[in-house]
């Protein structure tokens, strides 16, 4: 019997029995619909917000506090580079990620261009490595912003509205997940014990000595390693190539500002000083300033000599803008925020060394530098703002020396498959590691999610082995029913797996509509759900627009739940058809 | 076409059990050829064995023992796979109640044979193969009637034109007339007599109607599931 036969006798069968399969068909719907709607919902809560705290392969550990009247032993231990190493050898780590946060006094102000006022607060922030957020910037990003290529067909920048880009004749927003990253800066110094580990103090500024070897792309220039380079575009922002010794190398542009304090001004044009000319450096032309997206950062308050920097790509928590709006705006009168994207793209400045709650530092310490909002994340700080590693280091070394820079708060780790979290958790507690709490919650949170959808994912397969049993009975009565129609197939030349495969498929074919059905109305529930969502949790930080996540992978499992209950069901009545003897249902009667 | 040797069917609770009870079997050592082209009458009383032994040769029954051959092959050692195209192709069943589908039309009752089929052949094909078949039959202009509004002359004639759409050299008719009036009953017998004239299709049937067994070439005769009479 070849394929189309079959579907054409499948086809006949359904719609001449549509009215028997109605009930068992419901079942179907119901089942495949339970476990779609539970399996997005548990995906979508898991990536959504679970995993945008610490995916599940991820865990946040920090030093073992000293309990003060607790009766374990102190242990005393750094984190530091020594424990990274050790860190990176146990088995199953397959990333180690430290956060470093700022050990100094900061205020920070700006913000005039959202909420209407200047903003001036206490600061905090901390520093994570860029690669630790992967992909999770650009799609925090494209769920606010919307997807970066718009279908809008342009010929011009102009064309695609502020910020937009034409590429290749359709519009392209601005992007700014991909400016998180260490912008490079000039680390100024007195001695090698105010720079980072592995750098030393050459004429007031920080670089990576030569004593031991450069890295690739470095060359030994005077003593120090310098990126090679072959234009400006390979250097950071802030700096430019220069030939030395027959290479290019990267050099950070020294500039002077007009008057020391219009480093705290906002005049854009002020804050990039001009550029002024350095030994081992070509002159500058006259009163040329600070290139594009750079700025003149001093090395104090009082002095007017710096050196070129990009500002500091930061990222906010979005439970800091529910903080502002609930309390802040409403008690200071200020500006509601609609949304997080409303900071993108926000600069402000920050004053290292100076504080509303403890004494400032000495003038000579304190220090402007300039950041700039480029995105949003759950592992951000809930009360600051969130820095490339480096950046934090480079201030943490500047106002605290060597040793603050090269303490860290916390690290964390990434393994290879979940299971081998536990272990290495449990290997850490002897370097007195342990999970932070946040990081400890999300596990757990995360564990109760997984029970939780294994319990609904359960009951939908309760719902659905139900089906089955209904499918069979009604197929074990058709059966019976069409004993005759089958015999005649028979007589005229169905095989044993033709008649089988008539019930199989039919059975599929049901389970197939039932899938589909179920799918969809589990997708509907979604969205209804997310409407209900919204009236009541809107208000929650964190909470995403969208709470499930129908993933191919779910619609699929979803799908093919039904159609394989449903075959399952039809399993023993089809093989009672085949067993039909014609010649007993052909002759008698 | 057909041989027959040492056949023995038992149904269950037939030829066992206590000796003094035994039931005879169905068919007991049976054998008999037919040639190609012959008509065969199988006669003989209600409960002789007829229907029986027409199962056996239409491999509609497989429990037996002996040895079959229909068309040169061995029944009793065809695949499922096998006999089922041996149905389809070489043999067509008419049965003493017709089974036609009541939710078919005619048309695709006749094309029914080529539903099952094991290539995909045209289905304008198949359609023009069954109009010639009801054509045959007298009953072309019936073609988009549901069965259920045909006598059951009409109805006979249509589960012929079904058992004739692959052109079968073996036609296997149980009781073909049984349930038909004298005269339609002649009609379908011509039929009949024609296809195996003309085509040289081998016919065999099962009757007790003695106007049918005269017509035939031969005929046997079956009591108690024995050939008395050849
Ligand atoms: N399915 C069956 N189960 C048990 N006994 C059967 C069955 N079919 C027929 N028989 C018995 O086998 C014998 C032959 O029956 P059958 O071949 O139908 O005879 P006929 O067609 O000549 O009337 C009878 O005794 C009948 O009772
Ligand atoms: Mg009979």
């Amino acid at each position: 019997m070849t394929a189309r036969a079959q579907v054409g006798l499948i086809a006949r069968f359904l719609v001449r029995s549509r009215g028997h399969f109605a009930f068992a068909l419901v079942g179907l719907v119901v089942g495949s619909a339970t476990l779609a709607f539970f399996l997005a919902l548990s995906l979508g809560i898991r990536e959504r917000v679970l995993n945008r705290l610490y995916p599940v392969n991820q865990a946040e550990l920090q030093i073992e506090t000293v309990r003060l009247f607790g009766l374990g032993i102190e242990v005393p231990s750094r984190l530091d580079q020594a424990s990274l190493a050790a860190l990176r050898s146990l088995p199953g780590v397959t990333g180690v990620y430290p956060k470093q946060r700022s050990r100094f006094q900061a205020r920070l102000w700006g913000g005039r261009e959202v909420i209407g006022h200047e903003a001036r607060v206490e600061s905090f922030f901390d520093g994570l490595e860029p690669e630790l957020l992967g992909n999770e910037l650009r799609l925090s990003e494209a769920e606010v912003l919307g997807p970066e290529m718009g279908a809008v067909i342009c010929s011009a920048d102009a064309d695609c509205g502020i910020g937009g880009r034409c590429n290749e004749g359709a519009c392209h927003r601005r992007v700014w997940w991909d400016s998180f990253r260490d912008p490079g800066g000039r680390l100024p110094c007195r001695a090698d014990s105010g720079c980072l580990p592995g750098q030393a103090c050459f004429d007031g500024q920080c670089m990576i000595s030569c004593a031991e070897p450069c890295t690739a792309g470095a060359a030994c220039i005077q003593g120090a390693c310098l990126r090679t380079c072959t234009g400006n575009a390979s250097c950071d922002p802030g700096e430019t190539c220069v030939q030395a010794a027959a290479l290019g190398v990267c050099r950070r542009l020294a500039c002077r500002l007009d008057d020391p304090r219009d480093g705290a001004g906002d005049d854009p044009e002020k804050i990039r000083g001009r550029l002024t000319s350095r030994a081992g450096m070509p002159t500058p032309g006259g009163g040329e300033r600070c290139p594009d997206g750079t700025y003149c950062a001093t090395d104090n308050i009082l002095t007017a000599s710096g050196a070129c920097e990009a500002p500091i790509p930061v990222l906010v928590s979005p439970f800091l803008l529910e903080v502002y709006n609930r309390v802040a705006a409403t008690a200071l009168d200020l500006r509601r925020l609609s949304g997080l994207e409303v900071l993108l793209g926000v600069s402000f400045a920050m004053l290292y060394g100076e504080s509303y709650f403890v004494a400032d530092a000495a003038f000579d310490q304190r220090t402007i530098r300039r950041c700039r909002i480029v995105g949003f994340s759950q592992k951000a700080m809930d009360f600051g703002v969130t820095m490339p590693l480096a950046a934090v280091q480079r201030a943490n070394a500047m106002l605290r020396g060597r040793d603050a820079a090269s303490e860290f708060t916390s690290v964390v780790l990434t393994t290879a498959r979940n299971e081998q979290l536990p272990q290495v958790i449990e290997d850490a507690k002897i370097l007195g590691l342990v999970p932070a709490p946040r990081s400890e919650d999300a596990r757990k949170a995360s564990s109760m999610l997984l029970v939780l959808t294994l319990v609904f994912a359960l009951v939908s397969l309760v719902i659905l082995g139900i089906s089955a049993i209904n499918i069979t009975h009604t197929f074990l009565m058709l059966v019976t029913e069409r004993r005759i129609e089958i015999a005649v197939y028979r007589a005229v030349g169905a095989r044993l797996l033709d008649v089988r495969m008539l019930v199989l498929g039919e059975a599929a074919v049901m389970g197939a509509i039932g899938g589909i059905a179920g799918c969809a109305g589990a997708w509907v529930l979604g969205r209804l759900v997310n409407v209900g969502a919204s009236r009541v949790l809107g208000g929650v930080p964190g909470m995403p627009a969208d709470l499930f996540l129908f993933s191919p992978v779910v619609l699929l499992v979803g799908f093919s739940c039904a159609v394989l209950f449903a075959v399952i069901g039809a399993w023993v009545p089809s093989g009672r058809a085949a067993r039909t003897d014609p010649a007993t249902v052909l002759t008698q009667g | 076409m057909i041989r027959v040797e040492h056949l023995v069917k038992a149904y269950p609770g037939q030829a066992a059990g206590d000796a003094a009870r035994v039931l005879p079997p169905a068919l007991s050592d049976v054998s008999l050829s037919v040639a190609r082209g012959e008509f065969l009458a199988v006669v003989g009383r209600s409960g002789s064995g007829k229907t029986t032994l027409l199962n056996i040769l239409g491999g509609l029954d497989r429990e037996w023992t002996g040895r079959v051959e229909v068309n040169g092959q061995d029944l009793a050692r065809l695949h499922d796979r096998d006999l089922s195209m041996l149905r389809n192709k070489t043999i067509g069943f008419v049965f003493q109640a017709f089974h036609l589908l009541p939710h078919l039309t005619v048309i695709e009752n006749v094309t029914l044979p080529a539903w099952f089929g094991n290539q995909d052949r045209d289905r304008a094909e198949a359609e023009g193969r069954a109009m010639q078949a009801l054509d045959r039959v007298g009953l072309a202009n019936r073609a988009t009637d549901r069965p259920t509004r045909l006598s059951a002359g009409e109805r006979q004639r249509v589960a012929v034109a079904r058992a004739l759409l692959n052109r079968p050299m073996l036609l296997l008719c149980d009781e073909p007339t049984g349930n038909l009036d004298a005269a339609t009953g002649a009609a379908v017998l011509d039929i009949f007599l024609e296809l195996n004239r003309r085509d040289n299709t081998t016919l065999v049937i099962a009757t007790h109607e003695s106007r049918v067994s005269e017509a035939a070439s031969r005929q046997i005769v079956l009591e108690t599931g024995r050939i008395v009479e050849a």
